[in-house]
């Protein structure tokens, strides 16, 4: 598979702050890579600067297609925007529609394919703020889509969400690395991150990098987390009071 | 109705009134982002922060449009730099050039003996003395700001949405923000003469926040402002007409007063919707 996304010695400072360092990555087509790594440890920064929201302070990015889809939080979003899911889920449309182009038929028809894979196609018309957290979680995940990027970036798409969010996003991640797309998802949760095809494990320079049973280990996870994480049976679950999972 | 009638009758009321109107159209549009965008603080030290633009204009003789325009940029470029460069917060450095800004406006009008009248005018409008070059000048500026928010209104919707996430659609967040504080500029000063530096942010904020209540659509908020507008302004015109009253101050009334109603009128109807179960019930 081609290589979608590439960093060299990529790295990001706030002022004096290195916030992220020395990231080596190639991430090809039809794969997924998880990012996890303590508060702080430069995950959404790396996501940031994939996406093209901050810009490196040293290293490189090549990013293959069209600007990257970044699929944020839903607490990211302006509570005071009135808009609804419809609307929201078309503002990925805008890159190909500039100022002032008119929607398509094929602008409707990614937007209305996007919400019917996230089940969100029946909340259409309701206003993306009176939803559920899942729901809207689902809706950004749908805008993500609608963009049409061979890249997808999720920054914690799961995190704390109902079953059926949950099980939905994970699912639509799933296909999206079988259709070819390079995805990746920034994440506190171990088992999430063993779904992935491969680990980087942060703290603000990479722990290690690899697959998730070469990257998941108790060495590696203590030098990330210190002691903050169990083991549960032959697995290793995190005690992070942060995160609610 | 014979009341509204022989209001409108002089020819100083109608140019009043063309000219309130007209500023509605323009406060009404970038006044509906400004509340989404929570932008009203710096509306409102802008709106005063132009005081000195305006005074240079009267005392050196040139256009207090282009005198308020300019200083109304210089203020909100001066606020982004603050802000940008320094670790001091957006309101701190609004605050701060908000003073400094309406300090030297009165300090500029304080050297001038002639300029009471002038500064009267400045700060609460000269409604009913609306000329027909002002209203000429003020559908100018109307027309910038009507185009601008149409060519721009993706790029206001996204960076609404979510700054980061408008930069990834390719939106130009900042250039969007600048856009928007240069139309901000534009449609105070499409407004102060007929409503004056104090009392335009009621327009500004007054309408869009009560459209906000009752559409919830960024175009329909827009169009909704602009009718609450309209209907401050024809208020405010007969009550200053028929009572006295100054006739900026009370349009600018009005469109607050309007929030407060539409507000009321909307928890008491939420109190009877959440009643009437239980008294079905008992």
């Amino acid at each position: 598979m081609p290589v979608a996304i590439t960093t060299r010695r990529l790295e990001v400072r706030f002022g004096d702050t290195v916030a992220l360092a020395h990231v080596d990555l190639e991430i090809p087509h039809g794969s997924s890579l998880a990012v996890i790594g303590p508060n702080g440890s430069g995950k959404s920064t790396l996501l940031g600067a994939l996406a093209g929201t901050l810009a490196p302070s040293a290293g490189e990015i090549a990013i293959g297609g069209a600007r990257p889809a970044l699929v944020q939080q839903s607490t990211d979003v302006d509570r005071s925007l009135p808009i609804t899911v419809r609307d929201t889920v078309s503002l990925a449309r805008y890159p190909s529609l500039g100022l002032l182009g008119r929607f398509r038929a094929e602008d409707r028809r990614a937007v209305d394919e996007a919400l019917e894979r996230l089940a969100v196609d029946d909340l259409a018309g309701r206003q993306f703020h009176d939803l559920s957290g899942g729901q809207r979680q689902r809706v950004l995940v749908a805008q993500g889509l609608a963009q049409g990027s061979e890249v997808l970036l999720l920054d914690e798409p799961v995190n704390g969400l109902d079953v059926v969010s949950r099980t939905v996003i994970l699912e639509v991640i799933d296909e999206e690395v079988a259709e070819g797309r390079a995805v990746v998802v920034t994440t506190h949760d171990l088992e999430d991150a063993r779904r992935c095809d491969a680990v980087l494990l942060l703290d603000t320079s990479p722990i290690a990098v690899g697959t998730p049973e070469e990257v998941l280990t108790e060495d590696h996870l203590r030098r990330a987390f210190g002691g903050r994480f169990v083991r549960v049976g032959d697995e290793f679950v995190l005690d992070d009071p942060h995160h609610s999972h | 109705m014979d009341a509204v009638f022989e209001a409108f009758e002089p020819a100083f009321m109608q140019r009043a009134l063309i000219g309130s109107l007209i500023a509605v159209v323009a406060t009404s549009l970038v006044g509906t982002w400004v509340v989404l965008r929570g932008l009203a603080f710096l509306g409102d030290a802008l709106a005063h922060g132009v005081i000195p633009g305006i005074a240079l204009a009267v005392l050196w003789g040139f256009s207090p449009i282009i005198g308020a325009f300019v200083a109304a940029l210089a203020m909100s470029g001066l606020v982004t730099v603050v802000s940008n460069r320094t670790v001091v917060r957006e309101d701190t450095a609004i605050g701060l050039l908000f003073v400094g800004m309406l300090s030297l406006g009165i300090i500029i009008v304080s050297r001038a003996r002639s300029f009471t009248t002038e500064v009267t005018a400045l700060l609460f409008g000269d409604v009913l003395g609306v000329t027909t070059d002002d209203i000429r000048n003020q559908l100018i500026a109307t027309a910038v700001v009507l185009v601008c928010t149409v060519v721009l209104y993706r790029p206001f919707l996204a960076l609404t949405f979510n700054r980061a996430k408008a930069q990834t659609l390719g939106m130009h967040p900042r250039l969007a923000q600048a856009a928007l504080l240069a139309l901000l500029a534009l449609s105070i000063v499409a407004s102060f003469q007929a409503i004056g530096t104090l009392l335009v942010f009621g327009l500004l904020v007054g309408p869009p926040a009560t459209a906000s209540l009752l559409v919830h659509r960024v175009p329909a908020i827009m169009v909704t402002s602009t009718l609450l507008g309209a209907l401050a302004v024809v208020a405010g015109l007969l009550v200053s007409f028929h009572h006295g009253t100054a006739g900026g101050a009370t349009i600018a009334g009005f469109s607050v007063l309007q929030f407060f109603v539409v507000l009321a009128g909307r928890e008491v109807a939420v109190a009877l919707r959440r009643s009437r179960p239980a008294a079905i019930a008992a």
